[in-house]
């Protein structure tokens, strides 16, 4: 009878202990595993300090300029330059097309040739770049007559 | 310089026959009084075919009634016995007396009596100006053109051109001086031929030798794009007028001018000096209701030249356009709204 009973009690004892301690277990391996897997992911290993220990979740990645390389740093300079010059010559578009704008209100004469005028000329408009960059010559062409329907001249002149 | 008609689906009134699909324009080309005379109807009506055939009459009468070119004309007829009353067609009857009234509008710029001095410089013909440089009456004449009259310098018409007329008969007293209708003939038949073609269709265009009228805002609805001639043989216009119940015409001195006995002279006689007038100009175009006022004031303006004629311009409050002979371009104050591009404009 004793026993009998010792023994279920061993039984009940034991079991009782092995889910108990699956259960302390339990949480705590998946913590293990979330920590693990949440540092491995924010962690860089090329990183020089990856082997320093850091918190899984809220560690900062200290940040620091990769090693220059000529080659890049090259274009990089080329890059910016050319930037430059497109910025500038978007500004001398934007002159010229206000002296443009200017002219065709007649707020500035067009060139006319000392023997008269010309209908088919063209007129010049300079505009001086900025820096060691040489003046720029726009050259604009002449609005052409719109068409027209008859016309009215001499008399007798073949059209 | 855009061709006329322009080219696009404009049909054609066929001579003689029946007006083929009416299609958006029509148009008609003829000769008469030395020019190309060409009409253009936009839209055009029911009777636009008996309309432009009645235009084309027009210049064919007061063509015949009016030339100095032909000896039994009956202007020539008049003008042979210019002190004796005649009757006339109704034609140069009216056209004389349009005349009359424009000699007096323009304070005498205007004047038909000139025509002693075109003959003494050997335009006593129609000369062939299209085809090159005219000389006459020296030893460069070339051939048949050739003339051996000498010039003589025309004394100032003296006092006021007030011929005679009576209606009931039609008759005319010219005065003691034969008379020339080349200042004011055209544009006479072009108003005349223009109250035929008026209603023809939308919209109408006349053009003869340079004058022009128009009916109506154009094919575009915007006005008709009117190219003025550069006086300098220049293959573009130098301005552009649009135009919309308006007729407007042109005194040039690019084609007819010649040399005569070795003087550079051209058909624009001043009275008041008996010779070619317009020191410093080479057109002058004008705008107005009425294309026979247009080509009067044309030449008075003319004759005024470069220094005189935007005051006179202006004083009478008409629209023109001037280009001198250095290639200046003016243009009066009553111009400026017709002008919808010259050719110094940049944009």
């Amino acid at each position: 009878m004793a026993t009998t009973v010792a023994a279920t009690m061993t039984e009940l004892r034991g079991r009782t202990a092995r889910w108990s301690a699956a259960a302390l277990a339990a949480p705590v391996a998946a913590s293990l595993f979330v920590g693990t897997t949440a540092w491995a992911v924010h962690h860089d290993p090329l990183h020089p300090d990856a082997s320093a220990s850091s918190s899984a979740v809220s560690a900062t990645t200290k940040v620091v300029a990769p090693t220059p390389d000529p080659t890049m740093a090259a274009l990089r300079a080329a890059l910016l330059a050319n930037a430059k010059k497109v910025d500038a010559l978007s500004k001398q578009v934007a002159s010229v097309r206000a002296q443009a704008v200017a002219l065709s209100k007649g707020k500035a004469s067009t060139v006319r040739s000392s023997g008269g005028y010309s209908s088919g000329g063209s007129s010049t408009t300079r505009s001086s770049g900025g820096g060691n960059q040489a003046p720029i010559v726009v050259t604009l062409p002449a609005a052409a007559a719109p068409p027209v329907q008859t016309t009215t001249g001499a008399s007798g002149a073949k059209k | 310089m855009t061709a006329f008609p322009t080219a696009g689906a404009a049909s054609s009134f066929p001579v003689g026959g029946t007006l083929l699909a009416i299609t958006p324009d029509a148009t008609r080309t003829f000769r008469a009084m030395a020019s190309d005379i060409n009409v253009r109807i936009v839209r055009p009506q029911a009777r636009a075919q008996e309309a432009v055939a009645l235009a084309e009459d027009v210049f064919r009468r007061v063509e015949r009634a009016c030339t100095r070119f032909d000896p039994s004309s009956p202007l020539m007829l008049a003008n042979a016995g210019p002190d004796q009353w005649h009757s006339v067609p109704v034609e140069l009857y009216e056209a004389l007396a349009e005349a009359a009234a424009a000699h007096v509008v323009t304070d005498g710029l205007f004047d038909p009596r000139v025509l002693r001095v075109l003959e003494s410089y050997g335009y006593d013909r129609s000369l062939p100006f299209e085809e090159g440089p005219v000389e006459l009456g020296s030893t460069t004449a070339r051939g048949r053109h050739s003339r051996t009259s000498s010039v003589r310098i025309s004394p100032a018409l003296r006092g006021v051109w007030n011929p005679s007329f009576d209606e009931p008969s039609l008759s005319v007293w010219l005065g003691s001086e034969p008379i020339d209708l080349g200042g004011i003939g055209k544009g006479l038949a072009v108003r005349w031929a223009m109250e035929e073609l008026a209603g023809a269709g939308v919209s109408v265009l006349l053009e003869a030798g340079g004058d022009c009228a128009v009916v109506g805002a154009g094919p575009d609805g915007d006005g008709w794009k009117v190219g003025v001639q550069d006086p300098r043989d220049g293959d573009d216009p130098i301005a552009v007028l649009a135009l919309t119940d308006r007729a407007c015409a042109t005194s040039s001195i690019r084609v007819r001018r010649w040399r005569s006995n070795g003087r550079e002279v051209h058909h624009l006689i001043d009275p008041r000096t008996g010779s070619p007038g317009g020191a410093g100009l080479a057109a002058v175009t004008v705008v107005d209701l009425d294309p026979a006022l247009a080509e009067v004031w044309s030449k008075s303006l003319f004759l005024a030249g470069a220094d005189g004629i935007e005051a006179l311009a202006d004083h009478r409050g008409l629209a023109a356009l001037w280009v001198t002979e250095d290639g200046s371009l003016g243009l009066s104050a009553a111009m400026q709204p017709f002008v919808i591009w010259r050719y110094d404009s940049v944009g």
